[in-house]
């Protein structure tokens, strides 16, 4: 069983009770609310849920890339050792592209359109490693050889226009492993793509995963792409975290009935998946949440301490957490 | 969201506020000002306004050089200036929507020659054609009216055109061509009044420009003119009496900022309550 | 990138030959150059003679048409005021008049886009109100009205600068101040804009997740991205400038086409007026090219052909 990473060692980075509020015209909206979760080192944490449940927001802000004239984070987030939310501005520059880095979901227009594809894998390379201008663009040719992108030399001169979307989702990798990051955020960096390129790109991850060692939060609303490839898993519902187990247990024996029914809703992990189809209800709006657990107006097992308690992410089962009260007992058999 | 500096309601109510202010002293001209506009005075030439020192409350703002009551001219200066900027602006108005919708509406070899002319004739500053043909026409308030209306009518063609080809690819219209509705009613009733908004804002703004060139004709000897009481002709008799008399040149300039300021502003503040989203663009 | 230089010019004489039209005839229906050039005493033979060289007698079209030929050998025919030929006499105050227009340009181009930007980075804070809220007002400015102050408080008041006339570089200083002012508060507003537009793009996002600094962003990304719908506006303002450049030169006494232009329209003197025109039209025409060109070199997502 692939359990949770062995405590002795400690994470490599450790996320406690981060909340997100966002200030708006009508006082405050709380999109993520007391998330936490580990990601050992050289290991991959599948963040899913649907859109509007927090995931990119819970990206961003662990970047701290958020409007801070907009929302306000709480909480800690420690990084080998350092509160990434307390770190000045200034030392979380130096974090953001060296140790930690990040993918995007639209390759099209996550890069800056006018400079050349060379210019912008070399601009980490000089600004962390201190390159020079000849060898940040030796390391960039190489970079691009190693996310398979032929002829890297000549592309090093192009521009984002002349590739196609794959090979631009290759390029924005290329630029996010560059200065080789402990911990790489990849934010559904395949939901843009086609089927096929979908694969290859995500063949490409992991393959970069394994040889260069790093740890991947890869956020996705595709459980497919979570079984294929995250080690853990946290599945997210309304800005909370609602279960976090291994991904071989969350996918056997989902304890949160919202797990359950997303297992459920999905006829075949091998078929692609735009969405996540087959609950009953929709996601509240984040303005609007009910007193209690989240997931209760459309839970079929919600009791009255479900609708007055927001559920704690607690114990249910070894190495295995979940938000609610009544979790699901028996083991599901997720369907053939 | 962000607050703004002003708001759309504060703009539209103090642009149109002081426009209205305006309007009414133009209209009633005889009524307010204190004097005959053209009334000479040779023992009180050059006195100034009333709040500067030698000044008195006989002439609120002064008198000019003939010793006529600046204020007075002032009044029926806002006669021209809000007449000819109205009335080219419609005439600009006009002939810009009606080629616009030849234009998008017939498509083709008229769609191209209309917006090639249109091309051809934003090439050239606007402005240099005004001043060739009022100098060549004489500058009399029809004139004034035909030179500007002539110049400006690119803009709403533009518009125009580009609205109407947008909107007949549109179900609604073709919709309507389906059941037989002729031209003409599919202009009427489904394309000018989508366009009437944005028309508006640009009619707005374009009245303001209207006004400042009739003021620069007119500056530059070019409109009504000498005697005529126009804000143009003040500022240019002012500007050779800048050293002693400054009042003169001024009185006309703030006269001439405050409209074209009201105006824009009108103009803005229509903007964005016509259209939130460009309002957060271009305020 | 020839062969769309090429094609662009191909329609510039369409342009000028609608403008020169329109010029002609107006010029030609409205005055009569006999009355103004020679002496009220002048002889029936001399008023036939002047006639006959400037085949006033032949109906208007034959009159543009001849005209047109005369052109397109290089002869702009004589110039009435001066005697000599009409080019030459316009082409002689292009100097004054380029001088003041670069002087007005980088002036509004380089405060435009520093206000704009500075807009942009501070949004909605106390910057950003004085400036974009001076730049509206501005608009409502009438140049005119500017030279006029700015000559009675730097050169009648505090004597710091000549009233008029081209010289030194104390001479060029209100008059390119003016006439920069007729189009800056537009440059800061289009930058404002369009730099607020590219900060929203995405690619900014993953610039600061390479933990690129505010300023490089700005400046090395979002600016150039910027650039564009600035440099295509500056097409637009050109024509602008040079109408502005008209009265200013008049209100500064400013030695250029534009006051030559004024002058000769009171004099009547078609082909220098026509002349002037055509330069004008050039001048306008090979300013948006410029622009044109400078928009392919820094976006290569152009493609001019």
């Amino acid at each position: 069983m692939t359990g949770i990473a062995p405590m002795a060692d400690a994470p490599l980075l450790s996320v406690r009770d981060l909340t997100v509020r966002f200030r708006s015209g009508r006082g405050a909206v709380t999109a993520i609310d007391r998330v936490s979760f580990d990601v050992a080192r050289g290991r991959v944490l599948g963040l899913v849920g649907e859109s509007g449940s927090g995931k990119s927001v819970t990206a961003l802000a662990l970047m701290r890339l958020l409007p801070p004239d907009l929302a306000a984070v709480a909480g800690e987030v420690r990084f080998d050792g350092r509160d990434l939310v307390a770190l000045p501005e200034r030392e979380m520059r130096r974090v953001r592209g060296r140790h930690v880095s990040m993918i995007f979901q639209e390759p099209m227009t996550s890069l800056n359109p006018i400079a050349s594809i060379g210019r912008q894998i070399c601009e980490p390379l000089r600004l962390h490693l201190g390159l020079g201008r000849r060898a940040a663009r030796e390391r960039a040719a190489e970079l691009l050889a190693m996310v398979a992108i032929p002829e890297p030399r000549r592309r090093l001169d192009q521009y984002p226009h002349e590739l196609s979307g794959g090979m631009r989702q290759r390029v924005v990798i290329a630029m996010a492993i560059a200065c080789e990051p402990r911990l790489v955020i990849a934010d559904e960096p395949t939901t843009a793509l086609d089927v096929t390129t979908q694969a290859q790109i995500l063949d490409l991850l992991r393959d970069l995963q394994s040889r260069l060692g790093m740890a991947i939060i890869m956020i996705t609303h595709d459980l497919g792409v979570v079984a294929e490839f995250a080690d853990d898993v946290q599945v997210m519902y309304a800005g909370r975290g609602v279960e976090r187990a291994g991904v071989r247990e969350v996918f056997g024996h989902p304890r949160h009935p919202y797990t359950g029914g997303l297992l459920r809703s999905i006829p075949d992990f091998e078929a692609d998946q735009d969405r996540l189809i087959g609950i009953d209800g929709t996601v509240p709006s984040l303005a609007n949440l009910p007193p209690g657990c989240a997931y209760a107006p459309r839970c079929e097992r919600a009791q009255e301490d479900c609708r007055t308690v927001v559920p704690d992410l607690d114990i249910v089962a070894p190495a295995h957490r979940a938000a609610c009260f009544h979790p699901l007992g028996v083991a599901r058999e997720a369907s053939p | 969201m962000r607050r703004r500096l002003f708001g759309t309601r504060f703009k539209v109510g103090l642009g149109a506020g002081i426009l209205l202010c305006i309007c009414l002293a133009a209209i009633f001209a005889p009524y307010l000002a204190p004097y005959d506009p053209y009334q000479q005075s040779l023992v009180r030439r050059l006195k100034p306004p009333a709040f500067m020192e030698g000044g008195s409350l006989r002439n609120l703002l002064g008198t000019d050089n003939y010793g006529r009551d600046l204020l007075s001219r002032l009044i029926y200066g806002s006669r021209i200036s809000i007449l000819v900027g109205l009335a080219s602006m419609a005439l600009s108005c006009t002939i810009g929507t009606v080629a616009g919708l030849f234009a998008g509406f017939k498509g083709g070899r008229t769609e191209q020659a209309i917006m090639r002319f249109a091309d051809a004739h934003s090439a050239f500053p606007d402005i240099l054609l005004a001043i060739i043909m009022t100098a060549a026409l004489g500058g009399s308030a029809l004139n004034l009216i035909l030179v500007l209306g002539i110049s400006g009518w690119m803009i709403y063609a533009r518009l125009v055109f580009g609205l109407t080809r947008s909107l007949r690819e549109r179900s609604f219209v073709e919709a309507a061509a389906s059941y037989g509705g002729s031209d003409r009613y599919i202009v009427f009733r489904h394309i000018l009044p989508q366009v009437v908004p944005v028309l508006t804002v640009v009619a707005t703004l374009q009245v303001a420009q209207m006004i400042l060139q009739e003021a620069a004709l007119s500056f530059l000897g070019l409109g009504l003119p000498p005697p005529a009481a126009t804000w143009g002709n003040i500022l240019a008799e002012g500007r050779d009496r800048l050293f002693g008399a400054p009042w003169i040149a001024h009185c006309s300039g703030v006269a001439i900022i405050l409209v074209v300021f009201s105006v824009n502003m009108l103009g803005n503040g229509l903007r964005e309550a016509l259209d939130p989203k460009a309002a957060g663009a271009a305020r | 990138m020839l062969n769309y230089v090429a094609r662009r010019l191909f329609y510039v004489p369409l342009s000028i030959l609608i403008v020169l039209g329109a010029a002609f005839v107006v010029l030609r229906t409205t005055g009569n150059p006999i009355d103004i050039f020679l002496d009220p005493n002048h002889t029936p033979e001399q008023a036939k003679a002047l006639s006959a060289r400037l085949h006033l007698d032949q109906p208007i079209p034959v009159q543009f048409a001849i005209y047109l030929r005369d052109v397109l050998r290089g002869d702009f025919g004589e110039s009435l005021q001066f005697g000599g030929p009409a080019m030459p006499a316009v082409l002689g105050r292009l100097g004054a008049t380029l001088e003041l227009l670069a002087a007005a340009l980088a002036v509004a181009l380089v405060l435009g886009i520093a206000g704009g930007v500075a807009c942009a980075v501070w949004r909605d804070r106390v910057p950003d109100f004085v400036i974009s809220t001076l730049a509206i007002a501005a608009q409502s400015m009438p140049s005119f009205w500017l030279g006029i102050l700015l000559i009675q408080i730097f050169a009648v008041d505090l004597r710091w600068l000549p009233t008029s006339g081209r010289g030194d570089l104390a001479h060029l200083i209100l008059p390119a101040t003016t006439l920069a002012a007729f189009v800056l508060p537009n440059f800061v507003l289009i930058t404002r804009t369009s730099m607020l537009e590219v900060m929203g793009e995405p690619f900014v996002v993953t610039g600061r997740a390479k933990g690129l600094s505010a300023a490089t962003l700005v400046f090395a990304h979002v600016f150039p991205n910027a650039l564009n719908p600035i440099l295509s506006f500056l097409g637009v303002q050109v024509g602008r400038l040079v109408a502005g450049s008209i009265v200013t030169e008049t209100i500064f006494s400013w030695p250029g086409i534009g006051r030559l232009l004024i002058g000769s329209i009171f004099q009547r003197d078609v082909p220098v007026v026509l002349a002037g025109v055509v330069v004008v039209s050039l001048f306008i025409v090979l300013a948006n090219l410029a622009v044109d060109l400078l928009l392919s070199v820094n976006d290569p997502r152009i493609r001019l052909g």
